[in-house]
Order: structure tokens, then C-alpha cells, then sequence
């Protein structure tokens, strides 16, 4: 491809960050073009340097940041552009939407305002006709009622919502060009379905060009014409999105195509005994209505009953609000609910707290975030015998930081690490940290609340490796909860799908997945796995 | 909002009614009375001033009279000016008070803003160290080491504006520049930090990249989310405003209220420490009041249903 029919040319960009550590190279001499009309995707893991491409293009560097290289957009160089040139190009010729679309808007503007505002700027439009094309485009992204939800601030509606009226802020002007960084890492799977459909729409009927960044390789199969595989910095290997796929000629891309996570868990049999058993489970937030004070009652929890076996792992799956993590939690009565919870045939569910720590050591927790779920003042072996201070207090010091080792090293970890703190380590590492605190007091129930979910997809893959090889050497039982239907598909033998607090269906992972009854469940499969028939549709 | 509102009102009468009781009772339980002299009065005589202004009666009774006529708008005699009623100095220099303290605020509120947004703009270059320096040296030195050195320059060596007095506009000058400079410096430092964190934030990136001229970006944006954090410390301005006037009104011989707040302690006139505290003490609970209904109106985040 040569530079005539290229809308945006990147040549030998540069981008580094002077921080308090040195200088960071985050792109090392990146080249790629885009066509008009086309779309690309650019891949890569966390840290690739992906994004800063994109900021690049904008302007939109961090302070401390510094671009060198060229970036043509139609032939003219916009890296250099001072501020007010750029401005006539960027949210007019090039737009962009992001990952975040919680904050991405301004919270303190009503939604159809924000739309406006480019449409004034570029256009100079006036208010009413600004306003007519506002709605307009609300209607094209497919919000629904756009003359009331023009009035909406961001906070009042959903995520899916949002990142649809960052779209139509995107779209306001006709951009020859539209960036889309990690547009749908935020959402749902069915919501994140829709965005793509939409904007594969709009590739259609507007003829924009669309560059897509993410770390995401069915979004890039199903939706991408071509793409740039990325990793520190560099591209290693560029080119049709079939010829990647089928023929990838770098170790790198060939991981990546590998890190899908795969296998399947055998259901256990009926006659292993039950760990966990609750009944009519209800999880209420909030009071009934007092003087002078609104109801302001949640049910988060509806009527759930659930028998985790021995060795058995139920994953839970549901969108967010459904209800999952406190389900999750409200089993280990980490949050109050009423309705019956057995543990080894004990009635736990009245047992008054101060007395259920003696069980906390058998009933432990992972949390999705491994950044905030780690004290971060706190050595690797004090986060890990931590507990065992408290539940095996007849330890000795030097028992107890052999077993926090063995535990570490059980976990994949360098017992020679034990002195470093969590901030030294990458997220994939504080994981396993994570990981091997709740294992090292020997639990028998972990509920795992999205453990991959803040992961890449090669270190998710090893770290559900992990979680199985500890499963079956120590037959434990999980609750798996999870957004994600491929590794719920590759990790649990029993599916349960929450919906509004409530479990809708549930079964054997086989049977769930292939001969799903509600219409619920059809479509949250549908949207993780036949992303490419629902695009094709379009 | 209307209904957040009326309920707000709702709650600031029974906290009035605590403070008034509570204040009520402490001062009783304070050494001495009003009529305590050098030379002791004879017994007949206090006896008599005392049965005049009904301070024989049993506490609990003074209180009800106290209360029964508060509701009626009578702050009951001064004990030190005794030919008038409380309610009648008081609205004599509250007026003067609040100008005082008003404009100060004001003044405080957009110097502090405007300052801190150009510091916050050119962080870590000469003019936001310029500005840092003041601000610091602001926040550090008390409005009574300012009120004299003001005078001092602009009224004692220069003969620009008057060192005493109130009346005229140039009278002002110098008791509300004294009684700002603190706060100023204090919104200033405020300013500068929200200033700072909005312009990092996700919103002001989209600004950005959708090419909005700088202006807008932060004149509009950032401004708003920036000024939050100064709305909410308005508050607690009102009531160092409030305290601070005290030593300005002496240092600048203001006939404002401020000035009863201490002598009227130190004599033990009791209605009149009373009048001082429900008038403070109104203007702080409205005050805040009226901030956190602002704060609604900036921030459509924050509704009270």
C-alpha cells in the first residue's frame, strides 16, 4: 500500500515518557497505513504501546510524553501541527472513542450538550441546528427516545449507552477517520456484541475508516479487515486478518493465537458430598421506606438456592448488576442475606460472625483485582502468612514461612521474590500472590470473583491453568464467577446464569452451552462465541 | 430539590434550638455574673437590678421567659448598654459585619480562582511558583500581622486610603483586603489541586481529542468539575470570615458585631453573648445550606430525593 491511497500514514513513529525511573520507550519506530474505508485492528497486550499510537495521532500525550517520526493524515504531517491546526482536524476529520466510557464524558453535561459541542466548534453550527443533529445522531447510534435522553447526564444511564453516545459524539462530524480504543473492554458481551454491530454499520453506510486497539483476538477475527500485531513497542508482524489467523509467521502472534483458553472440566459425580449448600438465599441492599426517606430497597439476591460437590466448580455467569459477586460473597457471609447456608452439614447461615472465624481459613476468596486487593505496604510473604498468623497460631515463625514458600512456589512464584511488595509485580504475578494467600491455609471453598478478568490472555491462560492443578490436587471446590463465557465454558462442569438476582438456568457446562433454553442465555453465548456470524449479518 | 430544601430548613430549627440551650446553661454555669463590680454592689441593691432583669427567678423559668420571647423577636435588655434591647445593637452592626465578610468572600472566591487555574495551567513554571509562594506565605501569616502592616504602608507612610473607620468605599479597602488575603490563599492552593486533577482527567482528554478550543476545554470542563472541592470549603470560609472580623473590626475600630462577641463574654451580658451566638450560628447553618443547594445546581450527580 502506498501513500496516495492511504488516509492516515504512520512513518517511524516514536513516543517516549520521561518518568522519575528514565526515559520509557512505549513506541519504538511503528510504520502502518490505513485505506479509506478500511478497517484495522492493532493487537497486543497490555504495555504494547498500542493506545499511545492513538494519542499520538490526537495530540493527546500525556504531559510527559514526546512524539517524533511522521504522521500523515491525507499527506499533511499533523504530528507537528500547532494546537489550533490540529484542532481543525481532530473531533471534525479524526474522532476517537475510548476505552472508559464512565468517564470519558463529562459528568457534569447533560449528554445531548457534549454531542453538541463538537458540532459547534467544527461546524459552527447554531444551537437548534446543533440540536436537531444531536438527536439525529442519537437515533443513528439507535438510543432509544433521544429527545429525553438528550436531557440525560452520563451517570443516568448504562455503560452500553454511554460508549453509544461517545460514538455519536464521534460520528458528529463525519470523521474520515474513527479510532476505537478498546471501545468494548468495559462492557458486557452482549452489549459489546451491539457496539460492534453498530459500528460495523456505520463502516458501511459512512465509508469512515476504522482503526480498532485491542487485546481482544475474536473481536479482531470476526471484525477487523486487517491487522498490526504489536508487542513492546514494535510491530512484529502486520497483514490480512485471515492470512494472521490461519498462517501466522511470528512466535509472538502464535501465542497469542494460543492463549484462547481451552479444555473442559468432567462434572462430578452426584455422590460426592456437599461443601456448600444454600436455600432461598436473599440478599437485600438498602431500607424500607422511613419517614421522610424514599425506599430505597435492592433486591440483589432473589431466591437462590445452590449445592457445590466436592471437587465441583460452578461458574456463575451473568452481565454486571446481575448479582453474581454478591451471590459470591453473601456464601461466605461476607455480606448479610437471609435463607439457609450449610458448610459440611453445619448451619452456618445463623452462626453469629465473631464464631465463623474459625471456618474463614476453609472458605476463602480471590478478587478480580489484583492491583487493589493487595496491601501494598505489605512484603510478598507477610501478604501470604498473614492468615496462617491467625488460623494456625501454633506455628512456629520459621514453619510458618516455609509453608508461605512451598505455597508460592506452588503457585508458580520465586520464593526468592518473598521480600518484594506487590507493586513490583505484574498483574498476571499479584494474581498468583493472591492466589497463593487464599491457598495457604488449605481452604476447601474459594469463590473466585472474575480472577482473569484485569489479565491478558496469555497469562489468564496460565493462571486457569493454575487454578486447575491446584483443584484436583487438592480437590477443592470453586465458585467461579465470571463474565467471560470461554473460560466459564473451560473451567466449570456446572453453569449457573444469573439475571436480575436471579438464576434463570442452570445445568451441566455441556449441555448449557450446547442446548441452552432461555433466550438469555442464547444470546450471552451467542455474543462470546458467533461474534463473526452476528457481524456478518450487517 | 424544593422538597431536599424545606427539609434542610426543617433541620436547622431543632440545631438552633440545641445551640441556644446548650448556651443558654453554659453561660450560667460561668463564674460571675453581669453586675459583678470592682466594689462589690450592696446586697439590696444587686438584689434589686437582679429581681429588675428577673434573674431571680429559677433557671428553668429564666429559660422558658428566654425562649418565649425570642419567639417573639426580642433578644431581651443588654445588661452592660442597658438602655437597649440586644436585637437593637445587633441590627445596628450586622450589616456592617456582613458587608465585611461578604465581600471578602467574594473576593476571596474569584481572586483564589482565578488564581489558582493560571498556576494549575503553568504547573511547575515560574508563574504557578509565584503563585505557590504567595499562596503559602498567605495561609501562614494571621489577618492580625496583615492589618497592621497594611496600614502601615497604604494608610501611615503612603496616605492612600484611611486606617479607620466606615462609611465610605476607600474605608473598605483595607479591613476587607486584611480579612480576604487568608482565604485567598486558601482557595488559591484548593483551586490549584482541583485544577490540576481535572485537567488530568478521562473527560478533559475527550475535550481534547474532539479538537474544542482551549478555552472551552478549560473554561467550560475543567472548570466546573475544578470548582466542586472550592464550592464545598465556602462553608467553612463563611464561619473564618465570621471569627476573623472579630480582629479586624478592632484593629480597624469597625462599628460591626464582632466586637460584642468578646466584650460581651469577658462582662458575662449574658442576652447579649446569647444574641451573638444565635446570629452566628444562623449564618454558618444558612451558609451551608446554601452551599450544598449550589452544589446540586454545579453537579447534577448529587441529587437530594
Amino acid at each position: 500500500m502506498n501513500t496516495q491511497t492511504s488516509v492516515l500514514n504512520i512513518q517511524d513513529l516514536v513516543v517516549d515518557f520521561d518518568t522519575p525511573d528514565g526515559v520509557v520507550h512505549a513506541v519504538k519506530g511503528v510504520s502502518m497505513a490505513i485505506a479509506p474505508g478500511e478497517i484495522v485492528a492493532i493487537v497486543g497486550e497490555s504495555g504494547s504501546g498500542k493506545s499511545q499510537i492513538a494519542m499520538s495521532v490526537l495530540g493527546i500525550l500525556a504531559s510527559n510524553g514526546k512524539a517524533s517520526g511522521k504522521i500523515l493524515f491525507n499527506d499533511q504531517d499533523i504530528l507537528h501541527l500547532p494546537r489550533k491546526e490540529l484542532n481543525s482536524i481532530r473531533g471534525s476529520k479524526i474522532s476517537i472513542i475510548f476505552q472508559e466510557p464512565m468517564t470519558s464524558l463529562d459528568p457534569l453535561y447533560r449528554v445531548g450538550e457534549q454531542i453538541m459541542e463538537p458540532l459547534r466548534a467544527h461546524k459552527g453550527l447554531s444551537r437548534s441546528e446543533a440540536k436537531k443533529r444531536a438527536l439525529e445522531l442519537m437515533r443513528q447510534v439507535q438510543i432509544p427516545d433521544p429527545e429525553r435522553r438528550f436531557k440525560s447526564f452520563p451517570n443516568e444511564m448504562s455503560g452500553g449507552q454511554r460508549q453509544r453516545i461517545m460514538i455519536a459524539l464521534a460520528l458528529a462530524n463525519e470523521p474520515d477517520i474513527l479510532i476505537a480504543d478498546e471501545p468494548t473492554t468495559a462492557l458486557d458481551v452482549t452489549t459489546q456484541a451491539e457496539i460492534l454491530k453498530l459500528l460495523a454499520e456505520l463502516n458501511k453506510q459512512l465509508g469512515m475508516s476504522i482503526v480498532f486497539i485491542t487485546h481482544d483476538l475474536g473481536i479482531v477475527e470476526a471484525f477487523a479487515e486487517r491487522v498490526y500485531v504489536m508487542q513492546s513497542g514494535e510491530v512484529k508482524e502486520f497483514g490480512s486478518t485471515n492470512a494472521i489467523f490461519k498462517t501466522p509467521k511470528t512466535e509472538y502472534t502464535k501465542t497469542l493465537l494460543d492463549a484462547e483458553p481451552e479444555g473442559a472440566k468432567e462434572p462430578v459425580k452426584k455422590t460426592q458430598d456437599i461443601v456448600l449448600e444454600t436455600e432461598k438465599m436473599d440478599v437485600v441492599y438498602g431500607h424500607a421506606p422511613r419517614f421522610l426517606q424514599k425506599d430505597t430497597r435492592f433486591h440483589a439476591v432473589k431466591d437462590t438456592s445452590l449445592r457445590l460437590h466436592k471437587g465441583q466448580t460452578i461458574g456463575l455467569v451473568g452481565e454486571s448488576g446481575s448479582g453474581k459477586s454478591t451471590l459470591g460473597r453473601a456464601l461466605l457471609r461476607l455480606t448479610e442475606s437471609t435463607g439457609k447456608i450449610v458448610y459440611l452439614g453445619n448451619n452456618i447461615d445463623k452462626v453469629p460472625l465473631k464464631s465463623l472465624k474459625p471456618l474463614r481459613e476453609e472458605l476463602q476468596m480471590v478478587f478480580q483485582d489484583p492491583y487493589g486487593s493487595l496491601s501494598p505496604r505489605m512484603t510478598v510473604l507477610n501478604i501470604v502468612e498473614e492468615g496462617l498468623q491467625t488460623h494456625k497460631p501454633q506455628l512456629s515463625k520459621v514453619e510458618r514461612q516455609k509453608l508461605s514458600l512451598s505455597t508460592l512456589e506452588k503457585v508458580g512464584l520465586d520464593p526468592s521474590v518473598r521480600n518484594r511488595f506487590p507493586h513490583e509485580f505484574s498483574g498476571g504475578q499479584r494474581q498468583r500472590i493472591a492466589i497463593a494467600r487464599a491457598m495457604v491455609l488449605q481452604p476447601k471453598v474459594v469463590v473466585l470473583d472474575e480472577p482473569t478478568s484485569a489479565l491478558d490472555r496469555t497469562v489468564q491462560k496460565e493462571v486457569l491453568e493454575l487454578l486447575r492443578s491446584l483443584q484436583s490436587e487438592f480437590s477443592l471446590s470453586y465458585i467461579f464467577i465470571s463474565h467471560d463465557l470461554a473460560v466459564i465454558k473451560v473451567m466449570a462442569d456446572y453453569v449457573m446464569v444469573m439475571k436480575n438476582g436471579k438464576i434463570i438456568e442452570e445445568g451441566v457446562t455441556q449441555e448449557i452451552f450446547e442446548r441452552p433454553r432461555q433466550n438469555y442465555t442464547k444470546s450471552l453465548i451467542t455474543s462470546s462465541f458467533n461474534l463473526k456470524e452476528l457481524l456478518s449479518e450487517v | 430539590m424544593l422538597n431536599y430544601a424545606f427539609k434542610r430548613i426543617l433541620t436547622i430549627i431543632p440545631t438552633l434550638f440545641a445551640i441556644i440551650t446548650l448556651t443558654f446553661f453554659l453561660m450560667r454555669i460561668a463564674p460571675g455574673g453581669p453586675f459583678d463590680e470592682e466594689r462589690p454592689l450592696a446586697p439590696a441593691v444587686l438584689e434589686n437590678i437582679q429581681a429588675s432583669y428577673g434573674l431571680n427567678k429559677p433557671l428553668i423559668e429564666q429559660y422558658f421567659i428566654y425562649i418565649g420571647n425570642l419567639l417573639q423577636g426580642d433578644m431581651g435588655p443588654s445588661f452592660v448598654y442597658r438602655d437597649k434591647r440586644v436585637h437593637e445593637v445587633l441590627a445596628e452592626g450586622l450589616p456592617i459585619s456582613i458587608t465585611l465578610g461578604g465581600t471578602a468572600l467574594l473576593l476571596a472566591l474569584i481572586i483564589g480562582v482565578f488564581l489558582g487555574s493560571i498556576a494549575a495551567l503553568n504547573q511547575n513554571k515560574k508563574t504557578d511558583v509565584f503563585i505557590v509562594t504567595f499562596a503559602t506565605f498567605g495561609i501562614t501569616t494571621p489577618n492580625y500581622v496583615i492589618a497592621p502592616i497594611l496600614t502601615l504602608i497604604f494608610a501611615l507612610t503612603f496616605s492612600i486610603l484611611p486606617a479607620t473607620g466606615w462609611g465610605s468605599p476607600s474605608q473598605m479597602v483595607l479591613p476587607v483586603v486584611s480579612l480576604a488575603l487568608p482565604q485567598i490563599a486558601i482557595v488559591t492552593r484548593l483551586m490549584r489541586g482541583s485544577m490540576l486533577e481535572a485537567l488530568k482527567s478521562d473527560h478533559i482528554r475527550t475535550a481534547r481529542a474532539y479538537g474544542l478550543p482551549i478555552t472551552h476545554v478549560v473554561g467550560k470542563h475543567a472548570m466546573r468539575s475544578a470548582l466542586l472541592p472550592v464550592l464545598s470549603y465556602l462553608g467553612p470560609a463563611a464561619a473564618a470570615l465570621m471569627t476573623g472580623s472579630i480582629v479586624i473590626e478592632q484593629i480597624f475600630n469597625l462599628p460591626g458585631i464582632g466586637r460584642y462577641f468578646v466584650t460581651s463574654a469577658l462582662n458575662r451580658d449574658y442576652t447579649m453573648v446569647m444574641g451573638t451566638v444565635i446570629i452566628v450560628a444562623t449564618l454558618v447553618l444558612v451558609f451551608n445550606l446554601i452551599v450544598d443547594l449550589l452544589y446540586t445546581v454545579l453537579d447534577p450527580r448529587v441529587r437530594y430525593d
